[in-house]
């Protein structure tokens, strides 16, 4: 047990609670150009033709949707995927024409869509821009051609680059990059230059994440059969904590685990997950919670089309226990810190053995009041979050 | 002619696969013993099931009623033999039980080593021996020249054997009379105060012990007040009878006889094997011959993963002892598993029968220590103690010598592979004791080795190097003193009691290092390194460490599924309750075992055979 001294290890972060929406929107778009060897998305190959009535049926679950949601206004809508930026812009116009018709949306309603660099040009994403699209997510992934290659991504890092240079001409001034790290090959140096090369592209927002290998993926069956290595955790904690250290020195606050922002940049939709917030959940596989109960969707999107707004395959209603442990296990997510006081009156029960192990073992400090996980803490989060539930 | 003229008393010695059931099934039908349409294959095999009359039997003694060439009827009592090293004693009561043995070999693969060790024991207890070969229908057949390697091992005549195919039922007849020819019937005094063998023994839930009892003087009947001479249990006889092969009730069992009684005996300590049977008011002087405790020779912890299963684990043995008069147990406490048992096997097959009793039985989810012999320790105050659990062994300044089991091993293997056999022997401190060919190409290895070296993995090494052909028996033949040592694992710097082990000195510093580099593999990473070492007394010979964990946290949630994180969360959480908490490390059931995996001794040696 190696304790570090507090003072070295916490950096800035943002208490980016206050940015939270009680309540969003996830939209799912299933359509990929080629499928990913580590992605378990669900998504699809070759039926983007599906789209005009995929959108149909979206917006046929949106009206039920709304209906539950009643009065709640979305502070976030967030169209993931999949590609959404496959979806022709005068469909994305409709969807959000749509989405704003049904439910309560607020005017600053943060509106993102993820998008793929290959997929898009400046005149696409003034497209999106114009349907009130105001925030977008680049799964750049890395900025090395070898590590692009064997993750199978579709485009290059110049594309990238040029792709975040064409969003600024659209006129988007909230911008995402998507990151992976531990990917077999990639080397240390790889890693620092794609940080490097994101910090520089400016966005707003970046993500880290390391490489989970999936069952059923491309990268599962090939670590099993024994054609790849496995990711290392000790490569991976060591190139999470260079994100740590040059995302800090260029101004980027962390505010989740795997999450960057330029101050007041947080991603919000992604907030209201981690605070264990509403949502809709519209389209093939989607999840949504509401009225405490989780909900996820039909995930084959011929078979969505056809039952939407009726699409709904599973739910789950957890006992009050078990859903104060969910509480408290997505809001360890957040790094900004815990209020114990707070945290024990809502949960009723006493946090301090498990504090007090937790910060023998180097993984959480307190400070006035604030349980934070320690850099050590971070990388092994889910020890934490088992140990306090 | 007097009934004991016309009885004859015999078993089938056979190596398993070499068609005894087969035969069994033939003899069966040409003595009538089952009606053809009741006739079904292996019929023998298939009767240690709960019959109609709710009794749970096993084909210990079959009697059967063969009219004979020469014009008279014959009473033929089919003994059966168990088929496994560990329960040669038991090999040695049955045969006690016969006047002849059937010697029944394979014509296409020969003698093997249990079968050879069943004739020496056979021809100890005087029995007429006759050779029988075997599947002379099969295409592969070579019943000469296994002819000529019983002539060797026998002593016989060529023309004494005799050449029999259990499936087509060619030379069965013939087999009948040569047993009703060559074995004696049996010579007890019918009047004397009675006398009885029991050979094998059974259990049933409602009946209480069946026991198979061979009478030798005197008789038992229905309602006798009898006596077990070596434990002193009295009880009434409810029934006495015969397997013929049903079940069937007999006013009484004569001198020479063979069959079973049934005395409402609820523990089967009081009807042991070996034990000798008299009657209570008018009992014997003497008892016969050759009674043994059954003594345990392996030894292993058992514990229950969950403490809270301790009282059902001490019912559960209980239970079971009642029906296994070999096992023994002992409560124990062990520092690193809590509280268990110490338990004595008759050897690994009877050690793995009951732990998958117990567990499939009773329900309940164990972690076996590794297993290990009795050691006899001499202490320097010259007083001598037995130690059947490592983390027992006094202090070394308090140790005068250790002695250690020893048996003697017989290995038949084809000539081919004495080289790689011989090393084997030799990498486990075996002495060879002599060697002999059974014919040109198979050869038989007599080797002098401790018990520790072959309970591990000598049997698998065997068949492994052998590619199946060869085959082992052993007979323990005292104690001799060893260079030992202890051996302790520290986890975390803590000794870890289920872990030590007692080995060569010479072997210690490769045992250390391939035990704590398999507890390496074993043992995942925790929140702090955990070093592990391997120890004799305060001396560290090996040395490694599980690093910290460093990362153990799930990158990100998609699209919201919050429920799908939970789960992965709560599979970590069950994945955490099925580790043994040792001190502040977690470690897997499987690591307990993981002296099975690295062998008792000869680690590096054997790995040589992998090649």
């Amino acid at each position: 047990m190696t304790a570090v001294s507090p003072a070295v290890e916490l950096e800035p972060r943002a208490d980016v609670l206050h940015l939270a929406p009680a309540f969003g929107i996830y939209v799912h778009i299933p359509y990929c150009i080629s499928r990913c060897p580590y992605c378990d998305f669900n998504t699809y190959v070759g039926i983007e033709d599906t789209a005009p009535e995929y959108v149909d049926a979206l917006l046929r679950e949106a009206s039920s949707w709304a209906e539950r949601a009643g009065a709640r206004e979305a502070g976030s809508i967030f169209i993931g995927g999949g590609t959404p930026s496959l979806l022709d812009p005068t469909l994305m116009r409709k969807l959000l024409d749509g989405l704003r018709a049904t439910f309560r949306v607020s005017g600053d309603a943060e509106i993102t869509i993820e998008a793929n660099p290959e997929t898009v040009d400046v005149e696409r994403l003034r497209g999106f821009r114009s349907a009130g699209v105001n925030r977008i997510s680049f799964g750049a992934q890395s900025f090395r051609a070898d590590v692009l290659a064997t993750l199978g991504r579709a485009h290059t890092a110049e594309r990238t680059e040029a792709a975040v240079r064409e969003a600024r001409a659209a006129g988007f001034d909230n911008l995402n990059l998507d990151l992976i790290y531990g990917t077999p090959g990639e080397s240390v140096d790889d890693w620092r230059l794609s940080l490097e090369k994101g910090i520089s592209l400016e966005p707003e927002h970046l993500s880290a994440y390391a490489l989970t290998i999936e069952e059923g993926t491309a990268f599962g069956a090939d670590i099993a059969a024994g054609r790849m290595p496995a990711p290392d955790d000790d490569d991976q904690a060591a190139k999470y904590e260079l994100a740590l250290d040059l995302l800090a020195d260029a101004g980027y606050e962390h505010y989740e685990i795997s999450n960057w922002a330029k101050p007041g940049r947080a991603c919000r939709h992604n907030l209201v997950y981690w605070t264990q917030g509403e949502y809709a959940g519209l389209g093939a596989g989607a999840h949504g919670h509401l009225d405490a109960a989780r909900v996820w969707n039909e995930k084959v999107p011929r078979t969505y089309i056809e039952r939407a707004p009726d699409a709904q395959a599973g739910e789950e209603r957890l006992e009050r226990a078990a859903r104060l442990d969910e509480w408290l296990q997505l809001r360890l997510r957040l790094v900004g810190g815990l209020g114990v006081e707070d945290a024990v009156r809502r949960l009723g029960r006493d946090l301090s053995p498990a504090l007090k192990y937790l910060e023998g073992a180097g993984l959480v400090t307190c400070i006035d009041g604030r349980a934070r996980l320690t850099r050590r803490g971070l990388l092994l989060q889910s020890e934490v979050a088992l140990r306090m539930t | 002619m007097p009934e004991q003229a016309r009885t004859r008393n015999f078993c089938i010695v056979a190596h398993i696969d070499h068609g005894k059931s087969t035969l069994a099934d033939r003899i069966l039908e040409i003595t009538h013993a089952v009606a053809d349409r009741d006739m079904r294959a292996q019929y023998l095999d298939r009767m240690d099931l709960e019959r109609e009359r709710g009794i749970t039997i096993k084909a210990a003694a079959v009697r059967l009623s063969y009219d004979s060439k020469d014009g008279e009827n014959y009473e033929l009592n089919l003994i059966d033999t168990p088929g496994h090293v560990d329960f040669s004693y038991e090999v040695s009561r049955a045969l006690n039980a016969c006047e002849g043995a059937v010697l029944l070999v394979d014509a296409s693969q020969g003698i093997e080593a249990q079968t050879l060790a069943n004739l020496h024991l056979a021809i100890e207890a005087d029995l007429e021996v006759i050779p029988v070969v075997n599947k002379i229908d099969l295409p592969s057949a070579q019943p000469e020249k296994v002819a000529q390697e019983l002539q060797q091992v026998i002593g016989c005549e060529l023309e004494d054997i005799l050449f029999v195919s259990g499936k087509t039922g060619e030379g069965v007849q013939a087999l009948l009379e040569a047993i009703v020819r060559r074995v004696p019937p049996p010579t007890g005094d019918p009047v004397a105060q009675p006398r009885g063998l029991i050979f094998d023994s059974t259990y049933d839930q409602y009946r209480g012990v069946i026991a198979y009892v061979r009478v030798v003087d005197g008789n038992l009947f229905k309602g006798q007040r009898i006596r077990m001479m070596a434990t002193g249990a009295v009880h009434d006889l409810e029934e006495v009878g015969a397997l013929a092969p049903d079940p069937t009730p007999l006013q009484s069992l004569g001198a020479g006889e063979v069959g079973y009684f049934i005395g409402g005996i609820k523990n089967i300590r009081d009807a042991k094997v070996g034990d000798t049977i008299t009657d209570a008011q008018r009992p014997a002087t003497e008892p016969l011959a050759g009674y043994r405790e059954p003594k345990p020779m392996v030894y292993a912890g058992l514990f229950p993963v969950a403490g809270d299963d301790y009282p059902d684990l001490r019912d559960a043995l209980e239970r079971l002892a009642l029906n296994d008069a070999a096992l023994v147990y002992e409560p124990e406490t062990s520092k690193a598993l809590g509280f268990g048992f110490r338990c004595g096997f008759l050897g690994l097959l009877h050690m793995e029968i009951t732990r998958e009793r117990l567990e499939r039985e009773f329900d309940l989810e164990l972690v076996t220590t590794a297993p290990n012999v009795a050691y006899r320790v001499v202490l320097t105050s010259d007083e001598v103690i037995t130690v059947r659990n490592p983390s027992d062994l006094p202090d070394p300044s308090h140790i005068e010598k250790i002695e250690e089991p020893m048996v003697s091993a017989l290995i038949l293997a084809p000539g081919e592979y004495v080289g790689t056999l011989m090393e084997m022997c030799q990498s486990r401190r075996g002495i060879l004791d002599g060697m002999n060919y059974l014919s040109a190409d198979r050869v038989e290895l007599r080797y002098r080795l401790p018990l520790a070296e072959i309970i591990f993995d000598f049997f698998d090494q065997l068949k492994a190097r052998t590619r199946g052909y060869a085959s082992l028996d052993y007979e323990h033949v005292g104690y001799q003193t060893a260079e030992l040592v202890r051996v302790d694992i520290l986890l975390h710097n803590d000794p870890v009691d289920a872990f030590s082990a007692i080995v060569h000195r010479e072997r210690a510093y490769t045992y250390g290092r391939a035990m704590v580099s398999k507890l390496r593999e074993l043992i995942p990473r925790q929140m702090f390194d955990v070093p592990l070492q391997a120890a004799i007394g305060s001396r560290i010979i090996a040395r490694e460490t599980v690093k910290a964990k460093r990362k153990d946290v799930l990158a990100k949630c998609y699209g919201g599924d919050i429920t799908r994180k939970r789960k992965l969360l709560e599979k970590q959480k069950a994945g955490k309750r099925r580790m043994k908490q040792i001190g502040s490390v977690e470690v897997p059931q499987e690591a307990f075992i993981a002296a099975l995996q690295v062998g008792g001794g000869g680690v590096t040696d054997d790995k040589k055979g992998d090649k």
